[in-house]
């Protein structure tokens, strides 16, 4: 196996970078793992090529960028706006005003439910009743024929007439 | 974070930008070379900020920006357009024009030509180790940060760091001794 080759094996040379990465080897343990000139020169180019890093410079943002997002905040503001007022910003369970109405319909409903007329049974007395009105009823409109009838032919006709036709 | 996601101020959101614009951009960068669109990423990462409704403060509002930042980064990359940049997120970038080798004749000279090296080196690791290893580096944040950010284990970001900067070590390497590497490899002319 080569040098290279035992770079990510867990062997001496992967310590040597977790050395330079990390530093937190005590001194001793570090001269330890050092102790091979190749060792050591691979540790101090690990080193150098973090402080290389480390100089690097970082990208530098364009004034128009803080421009382009407030623009674009604003526009994301716009398009809540048009919504419904009430669809807004969080969550409909979270919006007071439709938990209101949500509790409001719900309460309505179940006062309908409650006051609602309940449909009694028919009781014996009732039935007597509109019994005795469809009677009446029927009497009436039989004055009402007689009324009209031509008295003595249509007497004689109702008087031939058998008794079960009636 | 938790009190802009209740109160929408407009004066919190701009606070957060101001203290994270930089990082940000700088980890889109990581994973985008054109400066433009990683403009454009950056203000995604913060429009998704301003719009969320799901903030969960299960951990640093720090690393949850990275997550989002890593997470739209990740989402442009996979579009087809990026097909030919980056043939996957863990495979090594389009190697970019190096200096050239030439001999350097005073130590000032020599280290601008360390860094000139070192950035073409960290150009041409894949992004997630390239990420991970600039936020060791560059941000300062710890492993298990990195691991959240990322949406990984902290193992797997201990050896993003670790092949990266074995890589760069033996880009360096290489840059020096051209013969310790394969004609192949370098991808310079066997005369």
């Amino acid at each position: 196996m080569t040098r290279r080759d035992a770079a990510n094996d867990g062997g001496p040379s992967d310590r040597i970078l977790e050395a330079a990465l990390g530093g937190d080897l005590p001194p001793e343990q570090l001269e330890r793992l050092l102790a091979d000139p190749n060792d050591r020169a691979r540790y101090e180019e690990a080193l150098r090529v973090l402080r290389a890093v480390d100089a690097l410079p970082r990208p530098e943002p364009r004034p128009g960028l803080r421009r382009g997002l407030m623009a674009r905040i604003d526009q994301e503001d716009d398009r809540r706006a048009r919504g419904f007022f009430f669809l807004g910003r969080t969550a409909w369970w979270g919006r007071p005003f439709t938990l209101g109405a949500g509790f409001a319909v719900a309460a309505a409903g179940i006062l309908l439910l409650v006051t609602r007329p309940l449909e009694v049974p028919d009781s014996a007395l009732a039935r007597i009743e509109r019994l005795e009105l469809a009677a009446d009823r029927e009497l009436y409109e039989n004055l009402e024929v007689l009324e009209h009838l031509d008295v003595l032919d249509d007497l004689e006709l109702i008087a031939s007439l058998p008794e079960e036709s009636g | 974070m938790a009190r802009f996601v209740e109160t929408r101020d407009r004066k919190v959101f701009t606070m957060l930008f101001d203290k994270y614009e930089r990082p940000i951009l700088a980890h889109v960068r990581r994973f985008v070379r054109d400066p433009a669109l990683a403009e454009e990423l950056v203000q995604e990462v913060f429009v998704r900020v301003y719009t969320t409704k799901r903030y969960a403060p299960d951990h640093r509002f720090k690393t949850w920006l990275y997550r989002v930042a890593t997470n739209v980064c990740l989402n442009e990359l996979r579009r087809p357009h990026h097909g030919h940049f980056h043939d996957s997120l863990d495979a090594p970038a389009r190697a970019p024009e190096l200096p050239s080798p030439g001999a350097a004749p005073d130590a000032a000279l020599e280290g601008d030509e360390l860094a000139a090296r070192v950035a073409a080196a960290l150009e041409r690791l894949p992004p997630k180790q390239r990420a991970a290893f600039l936020m060791v580096r560059h941000d300062g944040m710890s492993h298990e940060e990195i691991a959240a950010a990322l949406e990984t284990s902290v193992s797997a970001v201990k050896s993003l760091i670790h092949r990266a900067l074995e890589s760069l070590r033996r880009a360096i390497e290489v840059d020096r001794d051209p013969e310790a590497q394969s004609p192949r490899s370098t991808g310079r002319a066997v005369p």
